[in-house]
This record gives structure tokens, sequence and C-alpha cells, in this order.
């Protein structure tokens, strides 16, 4: 692979040092490759090469119901699975009209920021492992040992869990979870304390972050960044606020822009506060947690009561052919998207009427960001390489699928 | 900086029908998401028209994907999801062209296509005019396939 990019960089002179970074490069964060070409310390050109971890996943969810495909999803981005789970189910529901009832829409949000925490915990732990701090892995990982705990509690998996499924939840969490996630928040939040204590005045951190891989709001908006990589810029663009999906309409919360800057530190330092205000989001669900059903009684999707599974044959028929040929979805076409911890997660789903999608397409936070690397990295020191695509905060799980 | 409402579909649908007038082919707002359709040949100066409207301006390029609907005259349709940023607008653009047909960039119009083109060339086969740097992005370079096509197995090639 590669051999086209490598002789079109070297150029016809054969000037300059041509440097492999990668794929099995550890502060790559998986299998991102990337060629540079090199002026002494200095980068002229990097050239980003993916698809190694290419698995089909958008051919394979054409023969698969639309149930079935929720367990692809969670290999997407394997570091928050639960947000590519939303996302998915978000444009399942929109384009087959199913109503979710309240209270499941309310425990999305808990799952939903259970995920963005862990996706958060894993990009602070690698990206300061990769800078040289590397006592911050360690703590950052020891409290996503927590967040895993939350999810093996709601529903005995811990990091590919669909624990929700079209219509909202398969089952009420049981009392536990609620019970440990009180008991949680504020431990999240001594944590996330502890990070920004460890990081934010530091020097060396200071000296690797600041005016490093800068991007201005408008060239951030040309290029299609979102998430993080956006704000980071001072665009305070959250699709939690501009396209409401669960319950985010009904809870307050902040979308911080760091510094505004577009830089590595401001990146990282709304990434940080964003992690408080999922803490604060979930504290006002455990308050807020309307009664009622967690599935719905669409006939549809909703699973029937095991006891009128054996003693009525409709119920049976409509079992069977639920798990085998899927629920029927309308003709049609929609695009859904949610914020996920890396930014615009979008899933267009193209329905012929059946019980699988005829096409699907996701639009990947992670792919559409990491473009922007060769701009980001232009000139700046080798060094540099490394903090600009833990700032991106990859995961070459969804660049790839 | 607060967050403008989303805009309703019907508000943008009268807009583009003004500045865009014959060259939408079709239009629907159906889930509140403005849906238009226009000819291959008009699609980078709809394209420019929707970004530098001032009542419009979709300066963001969210995505773009390309379906195949085999069997048909013009089998490949490319739909491209566009934002206003500042706006909080949204609109779905369609277009449609036949095997062998290629289609122009929107890289020329925003710089954020590039990748997204470049993988809807790697896997549906569909080429862009004007591309910066069109190669395949997922599979290896020397790859034969197109594996988003209807016409190629899901195992057992």
């Amino acid at each position: 692979m590669a051999t086209v990019e490598i002789e079109r960089i070297a150029g016809e002179d054969d000037s300059g040092l041509i440097l492999n970074m990668g794929p099995q490069h550890p502060s790559t964060h998986g299998v991102l490759r990337v060629i540079l070409k090199m002026d002494g310390e200095y980068i002229e050109e990097a050239v980003p090469i993916i698809g190694y971890l290419h698995r089909g996943t958008e051919k394979i969810a054409e023969s698969e119901t639309y149930t079935q495909i929720l367990g692809y999803t969670d290999r997407m981005d394997y570091t928050a699975a639960a947000s590519s789970n939303l996302g998915w189910l978000v444009a399942v529901e929109t384009l087959a009209g199913i109503e979710v009832p309240e209270r499941a829409q309310w425990l999305r949000c808990i799952v939903g920021e259970l995920g963005r925490l862990a996706g958060h915990l894993v990009w602070i732990g690698t990206h300061a492992l990769d800078i040289g701090a590397m006592s911050i892995f360690l703590y950052a990982f020891r409290a996503r040992e927590r967040v895993l705990e939350l999810f093996e509690e709601l529903c005995g998996a811990r990091m590919t869990h669909s624990v929700m499924r079209p219509g909202g939840f398969l089952e009420e969490p049981r009392d536990p979870f609620y019970r440990k996630l009180e008991d949680s928040l504020d431990y999240f939040l001594r944590e996330i304390d502890q990070f920004d204590k460890l990081l934010s005045r530091n020097e060396l951190w200071l000296g690797r972050t600041i005016d490093v891989g800068v991007i201005s709001g408008d060239d951030a908006i040309a290029m299609g960044l979102s998430g993080p990589c956006l704000r980071g810029s001072g665009v305070a663009w959250d699709i939690r606020k501009t396209e409401p999906y669960a319950a985010y309409d009904k809870v307050e919360f902040d979308v911080p822009i760091g510094t505004g800057k577009g830089d590595v530190f401001s990146r990282y330092l709304l990434r940080i506060e964003e992690m408080r205000q999922s803490v604060r989001i979930m504290r006002q669900v455990t308050e807020h947690l309307p009664p009622g059903p967690v599935m719905t009684d669409d006939s549809r999707v909703g699973r029937p009561d095991t006891p009128r599974l054996y003693t009525d044959m409709e119920a049976m028929i409509n079992h069977f052919w639920m798990y085998i040929h899927g629920f029927p979805v309308q003709r049609g076409e929609t695009y859904c998207a949610i914020e996920a911890p890396k930014g615009e997660l979008g899933f267009y789903v193209v329905s012929d009427g059946s019980g699988k999608p005829y096409r699907m397409h996701v639009r990947s936070p992670s792919f559409v960001n990491l473009q922007s690397l060769p701009y980001l990295v232009k000139g700046r020191l080798l060094a540099d390489v490394v903090s600009v695509i833990g700032s991106i905060d990859i995961v070459l799980g969804e660049i790839d699928r | 900086m607060s967050t403008p409402p989303l805009v309703a579909a019907d508000t943008i649908h009268e807009r583009v029908h003004a500045v865009l007038g014959e060259k939408v082919t079709a239009a629907d707002t159906l889930r509140n998401y403005l849906t238009i359709e226009v000819a291959a040949r008009n699609l980078l100066a709809v394209a420019t028209v929707l970004r530098d409207d001032a009542e419009l301006r979709f300066n963001y390029f969210g995505d773009v994907t390309a379906v195949h609907w085999p069997g048909e005259t013009q089998e490949y349709e490319v739909v491209y999801h566009l934002r206003s940023i500042p706006d909080n607008r949204r609109i779905r653009l369609k277009t449609r062209i036949a095997a062998g047909e290629s289609i122009e960039s929107m890289a020329q119009v925003w710089p954020g296509a590039d990748w997204p083109e470049r993988e809807v060339y790697d896997l549906m086969g569909v080429k862009f005019d004007n591309h910066p740097d069109l190669r395949r992005i997922l599979m290896d370079e020397d790859y034969e396939y197109h594996p988003l096509r209807k016409d190629f197995p899901r195992e057992g090639l």
C-alpha cells in the first residue's frame, strides 16, 4: 500500500527525507499511517493513509435487519459505543416512525453521556501519554473503569453493549444501577478536577499544546470539521442544541468552546469542560427521570410479553417474524445526526420497504476531522504531529468502518 | 452565543425555489428535511448559489454518498447533505448519473468534500471531475472493484 503516495511526495529530485509513521505506531491510536516529507525536523507535507481496519460495515448492513445492525455500530467508535448505538437508533426510529417513551428518552441521555465520558477519558489518557504525561493515563483509565462498571451494571457488557433497541430499551435498568450512578457522579467530578490541576497550568503541557495545530473558525467550517475540533475554533455548534434528540432539549447544559483559538490547548480545555457538562446532564436526568415504560408498545418492534408468547399463537408468529425478517420500515430515506464525542455522527438510511435497509451510510466524525491533519501539521515539528493527532481524537474503527 | 432553532424546511424551500427556479426538478419537505433534485450538469452552479446566497448561506459540507439503483437508466444517485452553520438550516441535494458518467466535484465549492468524495469514488465508482486528488481511500490502491455496488456479492467474489 501507499507506494503511489511515497513516489508522489518524494518528487522528481528525490530531495528531503520521507518518514513513515504507523500503522503500528502507538501514538497513531490504532492503525493510522502517516507518510511525512521532512525538511530537517519540520514537516513539508503529510499524507494520511487509512483503510487498514476497513470491514465493510455499510455493505454488511444491506443484508442484516435493522436490529442486527445495532451490533455493528458498537464496533465503529469502540471507545464510546453507546453514542454510535444512539445515532443508529435515532435514524431508524425517525425513518420507521417509532415513538419512544418519555422515560427511555431521558435514560438515553444517561447512556449517551456515559458514552461521552468513556470516549473522552480514553482521549485524555492517550493524548497525555503521547505528549509525555504518563501518570494521567493511569488516572484516566481508573476513572473509565468506573464508567465501564456502570455499563456492566446496566446490561452486563462493558465495551460493546448495544443496551438500547429500536423503540427504547430492552429492559428497565435495575435499582443498583441508579444507586451506583448517583454515587459515581461526584467521583467523576473529582477525577476531572484532578486532570485539570495536573495539566491546565503545567508548563510542559502548555508548551506542547498552545499555538500548535491552529485552525480558524471559518477554515474549520469549510473543511467540514465537527465536534470539539469545530468548537475549539470558537464555533459553538453542538447538535444536542441545534437538532435535539433524546431528551437533550429538556436538560440544561453549556456548550464550551475552550479558548476559541483553535489550537490543541483549546480543544483540550473544552473536552475537560464537556466532561463536567456530561456529569451535569446525568445529575439532572437522575433527579427528573419520569416514571413509565422504557419500551414502546408499538407492536412492530415491541417484544411480546413472555407469558403471552407461550399461550398466544399470534404473539408467537409475531415474535419469530420480527427476529427472522426484521420489522418492515416504510419506503423512504432519512439522514439523522447526533453529537458523538468526536463530532457529528450521521446515518443516511434508504429503505425499500423490507426489514433490511437498501443502503446505509455513515458520516463518521473522525473520518472528516482527520482530513484536516495535513493542514494542521504543515510547517510544524515532527513532535507536533503526535499532539495534533491526539487532539483531533480519532478512532480508526470509525474512520475505516 | 445561543443557538438558533432549526429553520423549518418550508421556509428554506421558498427561498431555494426563488433563487434556483427551474433548475430544481423535484422537491419535498418530508420529516422537516428539504430535499431537492437537480440535473448533474447544473450541480456546480446550484452548489455555488446555495453557498453564496445571503439568505441561504449553506457554508458547511456535511456529507456525500451514493446509492446504486441497477436497472434504471441513471443508475447512480449521488446525495449531498449541507448545513448552514450560523443559521441552522439543512438541505439534501440529489442528482442522478448513468454508469460511466462523471460529476463535478464539490471540493471546488467546499474543501471539506475532499475525503468524502474519495470514499464515494472508492466504494461506488462514481468519478468526480476537477477533484484535487481523486484516489482510492479505504481499499487498496490496486483493488479492481467498487464494493458498494449492488452487483458486488457480499461473499464469494
